[in-house]
């Protein structure tokens, strides 16, 4: 049986075509073109085409992460609680989260917010039973938003906060104009994290919001399936890979794209080594995290700004004017490929920075600490030292058949100690189709995720002309 | 007015049960319905005695020098649960080492403690304390 995935990004749109036999699921071909913005059928049909002109296929999936994939504001009441809670719920529905807001909202949340342009508003608070009077005022000065935007513009509202509150609560926003999706409470309890059905919501309003108009819901109509968000595609070949090929073992993939670096881990220890005091909410085993400031192309720019030290570290006091002159071309042209070899030097250390502070922020830390037993570690966050696998995916890291991402060491004198990967082996999605793989592992998870690592390349330590 | 009421105990893995003993009868004495739960008490049995019991405040001793670990998170914790009003005390050996107190009580404030106390602290000046803080809360 054959089957098409095809993948339609904000800038190209993909698409591979795979042979099903049985339990062996084999990659054929592969084939990309510029999105068509106006109209994402003309693009999605070119892509068919070519791949498949005797119209063989008897399955095609397929995936958007059109506008950059849907944005989210977490509200939460707790910094460290609900609206981590929040956070990593809108993260691993495969949003992008594009603003946080904890205790009270003011006028100057509600301002940021709305510039920051939100599909949805994940709105949680308290434990079941918990607290109430944060959420009714968070609730309450969300009211005032549907008289300063257009209605068409107006987020939707998926509400997972105190179960007590979620009939008042839900019933005053929608009387107020919003569009509200009632979801069981993200933290019922306060050391057990749900984010499942608060997943499935964002999901469903991912598939009303960006399905309807540019053309995807005249694609959903001809092929009789729905898309996915496609970072939640790849979330999913993440899990069928740990789930069904326990023998990979735990691993992290990096996906680093024009406008963010995506970071996954599989795995990583949860449970703390003597000495070792655990805080703060219990991470999922699966976990992503998105980072919307480091980029290679779109957010380049601002990528210096966040990790400007670093890039100064790893490059020449008379390198760094020819390497912003190369930054400003990068944001003027996005789809610039660098041609000399200083540009070329260029591109990778931009690379090596926005993995190495992606990483930084994924992994747990230790925190070191002094108790009546002696030296002791505070660890909040996994501990992924073990990890002895990371795969690259994304345009720049499938291209790179002689870079290896370098994870660098934490050599300041510091108190923070970062639970990064110590020793691994780097692979490589050579062929880019691991997030095609990832919509065909919603139906053939075992098949897809074996396919995947039989499509991984290893790359030799040691290959980096430019390691850090 | 409705007597004080207060949820009492040792929190983390410290088991030094004289002072909470102390802290329970001086504490009754001046009319203030104690709820102890002794020794080794963690954040969340705090908490959840305090909701059942409609506590206004919750004391917290510490006594072997892990306190300002014990004691991180706990008023986020009490937030989230609904007892946002309630008035957080901690006291006892909280300073390690040769820090000034001052210097400890500005860090358990930044963690959210309403009050902090010295091991010397007379517990019947504290009662009254107390009471004042739970009058204006309740006002
Ligand atoms: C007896 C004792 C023990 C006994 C405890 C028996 C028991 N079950 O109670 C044992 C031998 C088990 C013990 C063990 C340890 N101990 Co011990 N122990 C003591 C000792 C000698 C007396 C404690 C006592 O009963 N004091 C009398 C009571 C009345 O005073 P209190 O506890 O301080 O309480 C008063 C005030 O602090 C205040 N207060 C307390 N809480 C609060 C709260 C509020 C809100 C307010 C307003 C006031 C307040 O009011 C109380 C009443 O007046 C003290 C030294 C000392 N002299 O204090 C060390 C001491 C407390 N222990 C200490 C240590 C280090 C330990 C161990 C870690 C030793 C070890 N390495 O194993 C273990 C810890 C075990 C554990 N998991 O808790 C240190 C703590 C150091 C620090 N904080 O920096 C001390 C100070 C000794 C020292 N100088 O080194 N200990």
């Amino acid at each position: 049986m054959i089957l098409l995935s095809i993948d339609i990004g904000s800038t190209y749109t993909k698409g591979a075509m795979f042979r099903l036999n049985g339990e062996k699921l084999e990659y054929l071909d592969r084939a990309v073109c510029p999105t068509t913005i106006a109209d994402l059928k003309i693009g999605f049909d070119w892509i068919k085409k070519k791949l498949d002109p005797k119209k063989t296929a008897e399955q095609i999936f397929f995936t958007s992460s059109a506008k950059g994939g849907l944005a989210i504001s977490a509200i939460g009441v707790v910094p460290d609680l609900t609206l981590m809670a929040a956070k990593s719920a809108a993260l691993s529905a495969g949003g992008k989260v594009v603003s946080v807001h904890a205790y009270k909202l003011t006028g100057e949340h509600l301002a940021e917010l709305l510039k920051k342009k939100p599909d949805i508003i994940l709105l949680a608070g308290g434990t079941d039973g918990g607290n109430e009077s944060y959420l009714l005022h968070n609730a309450e000065l969300l009211c005032h938003l549907p008289s300063m935007v257009n209605c068409d513009k107006l987020p939707t509202i998926v509400f997972a906060g105190n179960v007590a509150l979620k009939d008042v609560i839900c019933h005053r926003l929608s009387e107020a104009g919003f569009d509200v999706h009632p979801a069981p409470n993200l933290l019922p309890k306060i050391d057990q994290m749900e984010p499942e059905g608060a997943r499935e919501k964002i999901r469903n309003v991912f598939l009303r919001t960006i399905v309807f108009g540019k053309g995807l819901d005249a694609i959903q109509n001809e092929i009789g399936s729905e898309p996915m968000p496609t970072p939640l595609a790849v979330l999913l070949l993440v899990e069928a890979i740990h789930n069904e090929l326990p023998d990979f073992g735990d691993f992290m993939l990096l996906d680093m794209g024009g406008a963010t670096t995506d970071v996954y881990s599989a795995g990583g220890k949860l449970d703390a080594e003597a000495r070792v005091i655990m805080r703060g909410l219990a991470e999922p085993i699966i976990k992503r995290t998105v980072e919307g400031d480091l980029g290679m192309r779109v957010s380049a720019s601002t990528a210096v700004d966040s990790i400007g030290d670093t890039l100064s570290e790893i490059m020449d006091e008379n390198q760094r004017s020819s390497f912003s002159a190369f930054i400003g071309k990068l944001e003027s042209v996005p789809e610039y490929l660098p041609i000399d070899p200083e540009e070329i030097h260029f591109d990778r250390c931009l690379a090596s920075a926005c993995i190495h502070h992606a990483m930084q922020r994924h992994a747990g830390t230790w925190r070191r600490v002094f108790t009546a037993e002696g030296e002791a570690f505070v660890q909040q966050g996994k501990d992924l030292r073990q990890i002895s696998k990371i795969v690259g995916s994304g345009g720049f890291l499938s291209a790179m058949s002689d870079f290896v991402p370098i994870v660098i060491e934490n050599n300041r004198p510091s108190e923070i100690i970062s639970l990064n990967p110590r020793n691994y082996t780097y692979l490589r999605d050579y062929n880019y189709i691991l997030p095609l793989l990832g919509a065909v592992a919603s139906s053939y998870p075992k098949q897809a995720a074996r396919c995947a690592i039989e499509n991984l390349l290893l790359v030799e330590q040691g290959g980096t002309p430019n390691s850090l | 007015m409705q007597p004080v009421k207060i949820v009492l105990g040792v929190i983390g893995a410290d088991c030094h049960a004289v002072g909470n003993q102390i802290l329970e009868k001086i504490f009754s004495q001046n009319d203030i319905e104690v709820v102890n739960l002794g020794v080794m008490v963690s954040q969340d049995e705090f908490i959840d005695a305090a909701i059942e019991t409609k506590a206004d405040a919750i004391c917290v001793s510490s006594l072997y020098g892990q306190g300002e670990l014990d004691c991180e998170g706990l008023r986020g914790r009490c937030i989230e649960r609904g007892l946002e009003d309630i008035i957080l005390y901690v006291g006892g050996n909280l300073v390690i080492g040769k820090k000034a107190f001052s210097e400890t009580e500005e860090t358990f404030k930044k963690m959210g403690f309403d009050r902090v106390f010295s091991p010397d602290a007379d517990i019947n000046n504290v009662s009254q304390i107390l009471k004042d803080d739970v009058a204006g809360r309740r006002k």
